[in-house]
C-alpha cells in the first residue's frame, strides 16, 4: 500500500478539510497540507512526466529541489506551470494538473520516447542541427516542428494574466534568509543587538529542518516543537517576518530580490496582488538557507516512490503522511537514520541499507529501538516497477560496485546520499565554494567582499546545537559589521557526521548497464554524463549546456555533485579539480509578472500630457505617441482621416491663422553671470551679445561635431535666459550641459533647472496671426516694429476680466508669421481655450502635430528625421551657423577631413517627376537605373503639400543641391522594392526668402 | 488672474485601511541658489527671510508663513508656500538666483499609519523612521519619473510626493493602484 494519512502527529489542522481537484477529481486535504502531501496521501504515485523520455514520476522531495511532481495550477489565463508541488498550498477548490503528457501524466502517449531513448542522449538538439548525412539545416527543418511542440515542460497561457502583482522596496539592517535553526538564532542575536531584521522563510511555516523532524527531537533541553513554538514567540513583534517568500537572488552591492507569494494560498483573494515582488536593501545578511539532500544514482531511480529519506520523514514529521507501509532507506551517511527513526515511529516497516560497513552506534540503537531493520555494507542497485516501485534490488558496495543482488518488495525507496549546502544566492555573485572531504560537498569558507555571514547547514554545520551557536555567531557578527566592532567571532567549523560519510555517487554492476538518473528533471543520465566527457565537452560548464544537468529551474539543487561526481571519474580526476558550476538567479521560478509588477498594460511605460490636454480633448482631438508624451496628433472633423484633417489644418495655418500645442518642446532656465558666457561656449554660433528682449535659434554640437540638438533660446535678462530644445531631447540637453559645467567649466558661475513642466505653450501662426493675438492680448504690441522677428515680449492673455501672465516670442517654424506664447502650466488650460476662441473666430482652427510637420517640410525645417546623430550643420544646410571668431563644444573635431567632404549627404529637397507620385520616408535614393548597392542618400521626411498642391520630401543625398540640384534620381522603397522618379530641388520649397515670416 | 487647472485629470482621493490618499494643494514653489562663494550669506539670508532655521541638506523646517523651505541640493532650496506669495529673498545674480516654479510639481500625499507602507510601492529610498523622519525630503525616482518626497507629518505620518506636471496622471493612477491593494 501506498501513500496514507496518519491518524496523528504532523503539523496540520484536521479539523479543517480542504477540498481540491487533481486532473479534475475531488480530492480532500488539511489544511496545512501541500499539494504533494495530500497526493501522497490519497495514494497518488504518478504525480509528472519527464522531460525527455515522458517517464512516470512520482514525488522526490519535500521542498524546492523537486525534480518529479512538477505540475500546474489553474485553468485558462490564471493557468501556472512548472509549480513544484511540495511547495504549493492547497487551498478550498484549486485545481491541479499534470502536465508535460497526453492524455494524462497517468496513460502518457509520449512515453514511447523511452523506446527511443538511445536517439535522445545528451547532445541531441545539438547533432540534430548539425544532421546525420551532412545537411544540417535541412534536417533541422524538418524536425523542428516536432521538437519545439514536444519541447519545455508545460504550456504557458496565451491569454493576459488577470492576476495583479506588486514590488515594493524595503530596508533593513540585516536580512536573515531561512527561517531553521541558525536562521532563527540569527535574527534572534542580530534583534537583541538593536538591529532591525527581516526574516524571510520561503515555507508557509517556520522552522526548517525543526518542522521535518530532521533537527532532532529536542533542541537546547526543549521538545523540538516547544522550543520552535518558543523562538516564533520570542520573534514576534520584534523583527519583519515574512512567510511564502523566497530569496530568489543576490546583486550588486548586496540587494535580494524576494518572491511573496500572497494569495495562491488563499480561496479568496480579495484585492490583494497574487505576488509580491520584494527588493530589499539590507545592511547584512545572514544566509541560512540549509542544505538539500542528494540522491544517490541507481537504476531506475527516477521511478515513483523512489525519493529523498528526509523527505519521506518530512511527510511523516510535519504532514502526518506515509508514503507507503514498506520503506526501505537507503544511505551513505548518518543522517539516514534519523529519517528511518521517524519513519520506524509511526509505524512504517522500514529496513535502512548503509553503504558504510559499520553502522554510527546512537543511530543505530535509535533506528533500532522502533523496529528499524539495519542492514551496514548494502546500497541499493535497481528499483522495480514500471508504474511505481513494487520491489528494489539491492546488492554488498564494495567502494565502486554492487554485487551480491537480492529482491526486496517494498512501496517505497528513500535515499540519503549526502547533504549539499544551498549556497546559490552567494554564487550569484560569482563566489567559488570549496571542496569539503568530510562532507563531500562544496562549502563557502569566505564570502570575499559581499555582506554576507553564512550559518548552520548552508554553512556545512548539520548538528542542530551546532548550527544554533553559528546562527547566533552570524547575527552578531551582522550587527557587529554595522555597528563599527571591529572584532569578529569566528563562524565555527563545519560539524560533519559522527561516521564518516561514504562517497556513493553511482551504483553500478559489474555485468550490465543501469538505466540511472543524474537530473531527474531534465532526465539527465549518468550515462549522458560519460558520454559528453567521450565527445570531448571537459569543462564542467559545457558538460551542463551539453547535457542540461542542472540547468533551468532546478539549478544544480538535485543532481549537480554526482554530475560533476561522474566528470571528474571521467577525466580521471579530483572533484576540486573539476571545479563546480555557477548557479544563476533565479534561485526558484519566479513570475514575469512579479517583474513587470504595475508597470503593464497602459503602465509598461509613463505618460507624459500638456496642461491643455482637457482643451484637446474637446475639440476631438487624436493623440499620438512621441516619447513619453501624448502629442495633439490632428483634430478630425467630420468624414475626415488623419489626412484629410492635417491638409485642412495645413492649409489653414498658411490662409488664415492656426494654433499648435508646443508645451512639449524642452525648457531650462539659465541662470547667472556667466550664463551668456556659458551658451556662448555651448552653441556654436554666438550669444554673448544677445540683446535682452531678443531670440536667438541656436546649434548645438557633439564633442565629435556632429549636430546635437537645436533650438531658440530667450534672453529675459542680464542673467536669464529660457532655452528650448527638442521635444526629444530635453533631457539629454539637461545632462550636457550640467556635465559641462560640472567637468569642464567649474568656474562659471551658472545653475541651470528644468521648467519644461513649469511652462506650457502655443505657437499662432499665419498671416492672422497677428491681429488674433492683437485681440487675445491687448497689452503686447505685435506690431513688426514693436515686436519684431526674435524679438521677446511678456505681458497678458486677456482671458474674459481675468488675465494669463504669458511670455511671447515671435519665432516661425512653420514658415509664416507666427508667435510662441509660453504660460505656467495651471493657466494653460485657459490660455489655449482663450486664444483658440479667438482662432476660431478668425476663421481658423488648432492644428495638430501631422500638419505642423508638413509645414515645416514646406519650408525646409529640419528635425530629428534629419539630425540623426550622423548629420554635420554643413550636411544640414546650417554651415552658415558656424561662429569663426569664438571656441564652442565641437568646433574643432566639426572641421574634420571627413566631415566637412562636399560629397556628403546633404539635406535637399524632393518632389515627384510624375504627378500623383508618391515615396515613402526610408526610401534610398539611386541614380537612374542604378539602383544598386547603399545608394546616393535616403528619403527623410515626406508630406502632401497643401500648399506647393504635390507630394514632397526632405533627404540627404551626396553631394546635395549643388551636385543634383534639377536632376532626377530614383526613390526606391526598400520594403516592396517600388521606384518613383523624384527631382532634387532646394529644401526650401516654400517662401525661401522668408518673406511671409517676416512681415 | 485666472484661477489654476488641476494637473490631474481626474479626482485624486481615496481611503483604505491605514492610509489616505489625497491631492497636494497648488501652491506656491520659489526655488533659490547660490554660488559656491556666497553659499552661506545667501542660506543665512533665506533662512531670515524665511523667518526660520537653515535646514540642513534633504530636509525641511517650517517658515514662519506656515510653508516648508527645503534644502534641496547642495546650493539650491525650495520654499513652498501658498499660492501668490512672493519669493522671500530674490538674491542678486552676484550672489545668487531665483526661479518661480510654482506649476513645475504635481503632487499628492499619503497619510496615515500605512503610508509609509504605500510609499515603498511607488519609491525604492529608505522610508523607515530612522531614515526618513517626519521633515525629511529626497529626489528619488518613481517608474522613470523624477520624484520628490516630503514628509510633513500631521496627526500621524504624511508624505507628500511629487512629480514633474506632466505625468500627474501616471502618479495618481499608480497610487490608486497601489491604494487598492490595501483594503
Amino acid at each position: 500500500m501506498t501513500g496514507y494519512r496518519l491518524p496523528q502527529g504532523g503539523r496540520i489542522n484536521r479539523e479543517r478539510s480542504v477540498n481540491f481537484f487533481w486532473d479534475g477529481t475531488r480530492h480532500v486535504g488539511c489544511q496545512g497540507d501541500t499539494v504533494a502531501s495530500a497526493l501522497m496521501a490519497h495514494g497518488e504515485r504518478i504525480v509528472g512526466r519527464g522531460f525527455k523520455y515522458h517517464r512516470p514520476r512520482g514525488i522526490m522531495s519535500a521542498g524546492v529541489e523537486e525534480g518529479g511532481a512538477i505540475v500546474s495550477t489553474g485553468r485558462g489565463p490564471e493557468r501556472v506551470t512548472n509549480v513544484k508541488a511540495p511547495m504549493a498550498e492547497i487551498r478550498e477548490g484549486l485545481e491541479v494538473f499534470g502536465q508535460n503528457a497526453f492524455p494524462s501524466v497517468r496513460y502518457d502517449l509520449g512515453e514511447v520516447n523511452n523506446l527511443l531513448g538511445r536517439f535522445f542522449s545528451a547532445g541531441f538538439y545539438y547533432k540534430t542541427f548539425f544532421g546525420m548525412l551532412g545537411r544540417g539545416t535541412w534536417e533541422w527543418m524538418q524536425f523542428e516542428k516536432v521538437i519545439r511542440r514536444a519541447a519545455g515542460m508545460g504550456r504557458a497561457s496565451d491569454k493576459p494574466d488577470p492576476d495583479h502583482y506588486e514590488c515594493v522596496h524595503d530596508h533593513c539592517d540585516v536580512l536573515v534568509i531561512g527561517s531553521g535553526p541558525a536562521g532563527l538564532a540569527a535574527a534572534e542575536a542580530a534583534i537583541a543587538a538593536g538591529m532591525d531584521v527581516i526574516l524571510a522563510e520561503q515555507d508557509f511555516k517556520l522552522g526548517g529542518a525543526l518542522l521535518t523532524g530532521m533537527a532532532g527531537d529536542t533542541v537546547e533541553g526543549q521538545v523540538a516543537d516547544a522550543w520552535l513554538d518558543a523562538k516564533i514567540n520570542d520573534l514576534d513583534g520584534k523583527g519583519r517576518i515574512w512567510r511564502r517568500t523566497t530569496a530568489f537572488g543576490l546583486y550588486d552591492h548586496g540587494v535580494v530580490g524576494l518572491l511573496e507569494r500572497v494569495t495562491d494560498h488563499l480561496a479568496d483573494k480579495n484585492s490583494l496582488p497574487r505576488e509580491r515582488l520584494r527588493i530589499v536593501r539590507p545592511g547584512r545578511i545572514v544566509m541560512a538557507t540549509g542544505a538539500v539532500e542528494r540522491p544517490i544514482a541507481f537504476g531506475g531511480n527516477d521511478r515513483p516512490g523512489v525519493m529523498g529519506a528526509a523527505a519521506a520523514a518530512a511527510y511523516v514529521h510535519r504532514f502526518a503522511v506515509a508514503p507507503a507501509r514498506d520503506v526501505i532507506i537507503a544511505t551513505n551517511n548518518d543522517s539516514g537514520y534519523r529519517s528511518a527513526e521517524i519513519l520506524g515511529r509511526a509505524g512504517l516497516r522500514t529496513i535502512l541499507l548503509d553503504a558504510r560497513d559499520t553502522a554510527p552506534e546512537a543511530g543505530k540503537a535509535a533506528a533500532e529501538a522502533v523496529g528499524v531493520d539495519v542492514r551496514p555494507g548494502f546500497v541499493p542497485v535497481e528499483a522495480q516497477g514500471s508504474r511505481g516501485v513494487h520491489s528494489l534490488d539491492y546488492g554488498l558496495w564494495d567502494g565502486h560496485n554492487a554485487h551480491s543482488t537480492r529482491r526486496r518488495g517494498i512501496d517505497v525507496v528513500a535515499v540519503s546520499g549526502g547533504w549539499t549546502p544551498v549556497m546559490h544566492l552567494i554564487s550569484h555573485k560569482g563566489i567559488k565554494p570549496g571542496w569539503n572531504q568530510e562532507l563531500t560537498s562544496f562549502v563557502v569558507e569566505d564570502t570575499g567582499q559581499e555582506p554576507v555571514e553564512i550559518a548552520g547547514a548552508a554553512a556545512g554545520q548539520f548538528d542542530t546545537q551546532a548550527a544554533i551557536e553559528a546562527g547566533a555567531i552570524a547575527g552578531d557578527n551582522a550587527a557587529r559589521n554595522l555597528t563599527g566592532k571591529r572584532r569578529r567571532k569566528e563562524r565555527g567549523p563545519v560539524t560533519g557526521w559522527d561516521q564518516p560519510i561514504e562517497p556513493v555517487w553511482e551504483v553500478k554492476l559489474q555485468d550490465r548497464k543501469l538505466k540511472s538518473f543524474v537530473d531527474p528533471q531534465h532526465d539527465v543520465t549518468t550515462e549522458d554524463i560519460r558520454q559528453a566527457h567521450r565527445e570531448g565537452y571537459i569543462s564542467v560548464e559545457h558538460m551542463k549546456r551539453y547535457t542540461t544537468l542542472g540547468m533551468a529551474t532546478d539549478q544544480g539543487k538535485m543532481g549537480n555533485i554526482i554530475g560533476l561526481a561522474l566528470m571528474a571519474e571521467a577525466a580521471g580526476q579530483s572533484i576540486p579539480e573539476t571545479g563546480t558550476t555557477t548557479f544563476r538567479p533565479p534561485y526558484t521560478p519566479i513570475s514575469i509578472g512579479a517583474v513587470a509588477a504595475d508597470q503593464r498594460g497602459k503602465h509598461w511605460r509613463p505618460t507624459r500630457h500638456t496642461p491643455m490636454r482637457a482643451e484637446h480633448e474637446r475639440l476631438g482631438v487624436e493623440f499620438v505617441d512621441a516619447g513619453f508624451w501624448k502629442r495633439s496628433w490632428y483634430y478630425p472633423r467630420e468624414g475626415e482621416d488623419m489626412a484629410k484633417a492635417a491638409m485642412r489644418e495645413a492649409t489653414t495655418v498658411r490662409s488664415g491663422v492656426g494654433v499648435v500645442d508646443v508645451s512639449t518642446l524642452g525648457k531650462i532656465m539659465v541662470q547667472g553671470p556667466d550664463a551668456a558666457e556659458f551658451l556662448n561656449r555651448v552653441y556654436s554660433n554666438p550669444f554673448a551679445k544677445l540683446p535682452v528682449g531678443k531670440a536667438r535659434y541656436g546649434l548645438m554640437l557633439r564633442d565629435d561635431g556632429i549636430v546635437f540638438d537645436d533650438g531658440t533660446t530667450w534672453r529675459l535678462s542680464e542673467t536669464d535666459f529660457f532655452m528650448t530644445t527638442t521635444t526629444a531631447n530635453a533631457g539629454p540637453v539637461m545632462v550636457h550641459l550640467n556635465n559641462l559645467l560640472q567637468t569642464r567649466w567649474t568656474d562659471l558661475k551658472v545653475h541651470f533647472t528644468s521648467v519644461s513642466d513649469h511652462w506650457g505653450g502655443v505657437a499662432v501662426a499665419g498671416p492672422d496671426a497677428r491681429e488674433v493675438l492683437k485681440s487675445a492680448s491687448p497689452d503686447i504690441d505685435f506690431s513688426n516694429s514693436a515686436f519684431p522677428f526674435m524679438g521677446v515680449r511678456q505681458g497678458h492673455i486677456q482671458a474674459g476680466n481675468q488675465k494669463i501672465p504669458v511670455m511671447a516670442a515671435r519665432l516661425s517654424f512653420s514658415g509664416e508669421q507666427a508667435w510662441e506664447i509660453m504660460a505656467p502650466a495651471d493657466y494653460c488650460a485657459a490660455m489655449f481655450r482663450t486664444i483658440e476662441r479667438h482662432v476660431s473666430e478668425a476663421g481658423g482652427a488648432p492644428y495638430g502635430l501631422e500638419a505642423m510637420d508638413c509645414l515645416r517640410v514646406e519650408k525646409g525645417h529640419v528635425t530629428g528625421r534629419e539630425l540623426d546623430g550622423r548629420t554635420t550643420a554643413h550636411d544640414a544646410g546650417l554651415g552658415w551657423m558656424f561662429s569663426e571668431k569664438k571656441p564652442y563644444i565641437g568646433r574643432v573635431l566639426a572641421g574634420r577631413e571627413d566631415l566637412v567632404r562636399t560629397d556628403r549627404p546633404q539635406l535637399v529637397g524632393l518632389i515627384p517627376v510624375e504627378d500623383g507620385k508618391t515615396f515613402r520616408a526610408g526610401s534610398i535614393l539611386f541614380p537612374e537605373g542604378e539602383a544598386q548597392g547603399h545608394g546616393l542618400g535616403h528619403v527623410s521626411s515626406v508630406a502632401d503639400s497643401p500648399t506647393l498642391k504635390s507630394w514632397i520630401g526632405l533627404g540627404l543625398i551626396e553631394g546635395g543641391l549643388s551636385h543634383w540640384g534639377d536632376k532626377t534620381v530614383m526613390a526606391r522603397n526598400p520594403v516592396d522594392g517600388v521606384d518613383v522618379r523624384v527631382k532634387v530641388v532646394s529644401p526650401h520649397m516654400y517662401d525661401p526668402d522668408g518673406g511671409r515670416m517676416h512681415g | 488672474m485666472v484661477e489654476r487647472s488641476s494637473p490631474f485629470a481626474a479626482t485624486v482621493q481615496g481611503r483604505a485601511d491605514g492610509v489616505t490618499l489625497a491631492p497636494m494643494a497648488r501652491g506656491s514653489l520659489w526655488q533659490v541658489a547660490a554660488w559656491g562663494d556666497t553659499y552661506a550669506e545667501v542660506e543665512a539670508a533665506l533662512a531670515k527671510a524665511c523667518g526660520c532655521e537653515a535646514p540642513a541638506p534633504n530636509l525641511a523646517v517650517a517658515t514662519k508663513d506656515g510653508g516648508q523651505l527645503i534644502r534641496t541640493e547642495p546650493l539650491k532650496w525650495w520654499v513652498l508656500g501658498a499660492d501668490g506669495a512672493d519669493c522671500p529673498l530674490q538674491p542678486d545674480p552676484a550672489d545668487g538666483a531665483w526661479l518661480d516654479l510654482g506649476h513645475d510639481q504635481a503632487g499628492v500625499t499619503l497619510s496615515g499609519p500605512n503610508a509609509a507602507e504605500l510609499l515603498k510601492r511607488m519609491v525604492s529610498i529608505d522610508v523607515r523612521e530612522a531614515a526618513f523622519p517626519n521633515g525629511a525630503f529626497a529626489t528619488t525616482d518613481m517608474h522613470h519619473m523624477i520624484t520628490r518626497v516630503l514628509r510633513l507629518d500631521a496627526d500621524g505620518p504624511c508624505y507628500h510626493v511629487m512629480v514633474m506636471r506632466s505625468y500627474a496622471d501616471v502618479l495618481r493612477e499608480v497610487a490608486s493602484h497601489h491604494l487598492a491593494h490595501f483594503g
